[in-house]
């Protein structure tokens, strides 16, 4: 009368384990979807240690960049066609993603996500490409390509902190290096 | 239970320190775009002429042909006037020949105020309309040519000038033209503002202008800006024949409205409507500059103060009596106490005149005429004592002319060349004993009735014409009181006061006689 057969005393030492579990496998779960993002990101993003050339894609498709040291390229996880790039002070990033559009249509394209009606800017590049650009506010969107081509890079950039006119400069001399495989 | 806990709390650690976000560096500072080498800037003002030491400012007025001009000249013969006074011929000349007139100075009535010469400050920045309508700068009734003038720089023994050539009425102008001539007043060498600069400056500056021009309409391009085509090279040649010097040696060039580029183009950027000043820093500009153009930029950047060259004495410089209206005065039967009074008037107004001297008096009185050499007036032959020369002997009237000649030249070290018969007698007898040119007057003033001092101004300032001689007398305390009021009106009327060597053109006339210089 005094104690409880054994197998009864397993079953209830197993109850309250299996709800632990239970709890904690929730609480990993609920934390993996709050930090996947994010982590999965960081996981993805690297601090440039040197001025180096980055490449997107293979040598045959892909695209490339001089990265200065200092800066933060990230490679978002399934997206091999683009990276962005963040300065060193975090205060701005700059989005490069490789379209299989002529130049005039991947502005287009980049253009939908600008406010505003500022005027089509073109020029050449020091690389030898073409630019079209546009403006509003702090953002600059673009495409870089060459003209009558079928492939283009779709450029967006996003300031976080700070003047964003203080950064064209910078900007502008990623956008100068970029060089598509032809 | 507890290892299982302790477990997935170092798995999420981990987890999350492993994908812990890229440190940033606040500190970072964004790059800057390459270093413009030229910059817009405002042209630098000019400056105001009267500050400027040791300038002659030349006003002319034409009604007849229909011009006005202002001009700055150097002290004597410097070259530069030289190419200033061709511009202001060579409108002349379109005027005469658009009116079918002959080009004779003019003078005007009192009042016209035409003593004011200097160049008007800023004159030359004001639209073209403007100036043809402006009574102190344009033709009369604004129809005609207007030649105005500005100083731009005035530093050690530099001075620079801008002179603008306008023709035209109300309704159009059909001229506008602007030169700009930078003197070394030290050497006598001058250079236009173009000259300033070596052949390969337009090309290089044409990049430089581009990238600030497209970098200011947001280009990102960090591409060279491509070599300019033949018109974009003649918009900026003609830039930089407007090269001002602004402070600390900068180079100031104005470009004009229509300026454009591929570059600017490309980033659907009209062409200027406007014309635009860039400024050129010193050590951008110095090795696009000729040397002339360095030694003058490295005096502005030192800031050095205006070296006037040596002043000349009026009566010393060149002028041009067909060009500006002369009249001479003279000033007979001196030197007497009161001749001081005389020179110091002309002094004053940096005038010139002319003395025609008793011999007694030149022995009296020799510091007097000695000045009046050195301020360049001249000292000539009035007799010794005054004698109707056709009414005394003949050897007398040699004895007169000789002995008068004579105590000039010891007072002054230079013998006179002319000679005045008192009350204007003469014969061929006296011409032939005198030996030299008699001149006469076409003004008597009659000064020495004693007509009080607003009469004696009124008809010393408003009888003479062009080329006319003016008798008075330096020994009536009328006429020497009243000699800066007379030299003042008559500078008023337009009038350029010289001495009998500048009214006849600079050659004195060697025999004859004459009663003006017209």
């Amino acid at each position: 009368v005094s104690s409880a057969p054994p197998a009864l005393g397993r079953r209830r030492l197993r109850t309250p384990v299996i709800v632990a579990l239970g709890v904690v496998t929730a609480l990993a779960v609920g934390t993996a979807v709050l930090l996947s993002t994010p982590i999965v990101a960081n996981l993805r993003t690297e601090v440039m240690p040197a001025d180096t050339r980055v490449s997107v894609g293979d040598q045959h498709d892909g695209w490339s960049v001089d990265v200065p040291a200092g800066w933060t390229v990230e490679r978002p996880l399934l997206q091999d066609d683009r990276v962005v790039l963040a300065t060193p002070d975090g205060a701005a990033e700059i989005s490069l993603v490789m379209r299989d559009l002529s130049l005039q249509d991947a502005f287009a394209a980049a253009r939908e996500n600008l406010d505003g009606e500022p005027a089509d800017q073109s020029e050449t590049l020091a690389s030898g490409l073409s630019i079209v650009h546009a403006e509003s506010g702090s953002q600059l969107i673009a495409a870089i390509g060459e003209p009558g081509g079928g492939r283009s890079v779709e450029v967006s950039t996003r300031q976080i902190s700070g003047d964003a006119a203080d950064y064209r400069a910078a900007f502008a001399t990623l956008l100068n290096s970029i060089e598509v495989a032809s | 239970v507890k290892r299982m806990l302790a477990g997935l709390a170092a798995a999420a650690s981990a987890l999350a320190l492993a994908g812990c976000a890229a440190p940033f560096d606040p500190a970072w500072t964004p790059p800057s775009w390459p270093a413009a080498t030229v910059a817009t800037v405002t042209a630098p003002e000019p400056l105001d002429a009267a500050d400027v030491p040791g300038l002659r400012g030349q006003r002319l007025r034409n009604d007849t042909v229909g011009l006005q001009s202002r001009v700055a000249l150097l002290p004597g013969d410097a070259s530069v006037n030289a190419a200033v006074l061709d511009e202001v011929r060579a409108r002349i000349a379109d005027r005469a020949s658009k009116s079918g007139t002959r080009y004779r100075p003019e003078v005007f009535a009192p009042g016209a105020g035409l003593g004011q010469r200097d160049c008007a400050q800023g004159s030359t920045l004001r639209s073209a309309a403007d100036i043809l309508q402006d009574p102190e700068l344009g033709p009369a009734g604004g129809s005609g040519s207007a030649v105005v003038c500005d100083i731009v720089l005035a530093a050690g023994t530099f001075l620079g000038q801008r002179i603008r050539l306008i023709d035209g009425d109300a309704a159009a102008v059909a001229l506008d033209e602007v030169s700009l001539r930078y003197a070394d007043t030290a050497t006598g060498e001058f250079a236009t503002a173009g000259d300033l600069w070596t052949q390969d400056a337009p090309v290089a500056l044409w990049s430089d202008i581009v990238d600030v021009l497209r970098r200011e309409h947001g280009a990102l391009s960090l591409a060279p800006v491509r070599a300019p085509e033949e018109a974009g090279l003649a918009s900026l040649r003609a830039a930089l024949d407007t090269t001002l010097v602004g402070p600390g040696g900068a180079l100031v060039i104005r470009i004009p409205a229509g300026f454009t580029a591929p570059e600017l183009v490309d980033l659907g950027v009209d062409a200027t409507t406007e014309a635009m000043s860039i400024g050129i820093p010193p050590e951008v500009a110095r090795e696009l500059l000729t040397p002339f153009a360095a030694a003058m930029t490295d005096a502005v950047a030192a800031g050095a103060a205006y070296v006037p060259p040596p002043t000349v004495p009026a009566g010393l410089e060149t002028i041009d009596c067909d060009l500006v209206p002369c009249v001479g005065m003279t000033y007979d039967d001196g030197p007497s106490q009161l001749t001081a009074a005389v020179l110091d008037a002309a002094a004053q107004r940096d005038v010139a005149v002319t003395f025609f001297s008793m011999g007694q008096n030149a022995r009296r009185y020799p510091d007097l005429l000695r000045r009046a050499v050195s301020e360049g007036h001249l000292v000539e032959n009035h007799t010794w004592n005054h004698p109707q020369l056709t009414d005394i002997p003949g050897p007398d009237v040699t004895t007169q002319i000789r002995d008068t000649n004579a105590a000039v030249q010891a007072a002054t070290g230079v013998a006179p060349t002319l000679f005045r018969p008192p009350y204007g007698e003469y014969d061929a007898e006296v011409l032939a004993r005198a030996g030299m040119p008699a001149i006469l007057w076409d003004v008597d003033t009659l000064d020495w009735e004693g007509p009080d001092d607003d009469e004696l101004i009124r008809r010393a300032v408003t009888e003479p014409k062009p080329g006319s001689i003016v008798l008075q007398h330096d020994i009536h305390a009328n006429t020497t009181r009243t000699a800066g009021a007379v030299y003042d009106g008559l500078a008023d009327r337009g009038f350029e006061l010289v001495n009998l060597r500048q009214l006849f053109g600079g050659t004195l006339p060697t025999s004859g006689a004459y009663r003006s210089a017209r």
